[in-house]
């Protein structure tokens, strides 16, 4: 999951929560559905081999990403593709900083969230 | 009397001790500085000598004034414990997820009669632990069939033939060579042996290993 310490509301766009080589994968993971590794490294083709591996072992670890084994006689590879769309990614980030607030404020929070919820109707 | 005072008189005094001392250093830096193919028997073998020069000299004049020789004992005798203790007592596994079936490696595995053990991860890994070897995903992911054997031969010579790090950190501080041996050549020599240059320098030009570059051109020279 997203750590509530790397949140930077300052920032544009997923950068606020990921970093900006993790939005740039999972962007690129929602727009084609699949992909293997090479094909991430071609579409990112500045970024290093070490950055882009890097990158995609933590999305899978934070869940945001899933990966299958792909075998066959000649080769070994992982498929990469997204744990959910974009709504449910901003569905688990939402729902974990709500949370946080809740715990720490109380009420105040859930007013808050009421008087946005009637702003947006 | 000071304690380099007291050293200087105990080692002029006794009449074997000073000649073996010279003697034996004397072959230790020969070893250590000028034999020109120098391998790990010759490093282990000289920082052997030099520290059993220290410690026979140091037990010989039994010079309490240089209490800092007895703390160089210390170390020998503490880091030797250690040693001992990882690496018989503690049998810590490595904090890599592990995955268990994977049909590709067991021609590999036939070939070098050495359990290989997959790492589930994209990053390229590639080392050994404890009698096995073991790769990552993403390293298999990235080379050919006969590029993985060139990285596994690399691994077998290390586990194999290469020293043990602590043992060989241990003994450049008590030899006070601070040198430790590095076998990376060595590996690569006997992975070119086993599967070509070809398919290492290949290799190592996908991984962008440390120093690529400079082990390649050692390796086409």
């Amino acid at each position: 999951m997203v750590k509530l310490e790397r949140i930077n509301l300052e920032k544009k766009g997923l950068t606020k929560f990921f970093s900006p080589n993790e939005g740039r994968i999972l962007e690129l993971l929602w727009k084609n559905r699949k992909m293997t590794s090479p094909d991430i490294q071609f579409v990112c083709n500045d970024l290093s081999l070490a950055c882009v591996s890097g990158t995609l072992d933590r999305l899978v670890k934070s869940g945001f990403v899933n990966r299958k084994l792909d075998e066959t006689e000649k080769r070994v590879r992982y498929i990469y593709s997204p744990s959910g769309d974009r709504k449910n990614v901003g569905n688990k980030i939402s729902t974990k900083i709500l949370e946080s607030l809740v715990d720490t404020f109380g009420e105040s929070t859930l007013d808050s969230i009421g008087k946005i919820s009637k702003k947006g109707r | 009397m000071n304690g380099l005072e007291c050293y200087i008189s105990c080692l002029i005094e006794s009449s074997l001790l000073l000649p073996i001392i010279i003697m034996i250093g004397f072959i230790s830096i020969f070893l250590f500085r000028f034999i020109k193919k120098r391998n790990f028997e010759s490093l282990l073998l000289s920082q052997t000598l030099i520290t059993g020069v220290i410690t026979i000299s140091l037990i010989a004049m039994s010079c309490t004034m240089f209490n800092w020789l007895w703390i160089y004992l210390g170390i020998i005798l503490i880091g030797s414990l250690m040693i001992f203790i990882i690496k018989n007592l503690l049998d810590n596994e490595i904090d890599e997820n592990i995955i268990n079936s994977i049909s590709f490696v067991y021609e590999f595995e036939k070939e070098f009669n050495v359990p290989i053990q997959i790492i589930d991860s994209q990053r390229i890994k590639a080392f050994h632990y404890r009698k096995r070897i073991y790769l990552s995903i993403g390293l298999l992911e990235r080379l050919e069939k006969e590029e993985i054997r060139a990285v596994i031969a690399h691994e077998i010579y290390h586990l194999k033939y290469s020293p043990n790090k602590i043992v060989s950190s241990l003994l450049a501080i008590s030899s006070l060579t601070f040198r430790r041996y590095n076998d990376e050549k060595s590996a690569d020599k006997y992975a070119v042996k086993i599967t070509g240059v070809n398919n290492l320098i290949n290799a190592l030009k996908k991984l962008h290993i440390k120093n690529y570059e400079k082990r390649i051109s050692r390796l086409s020279s």
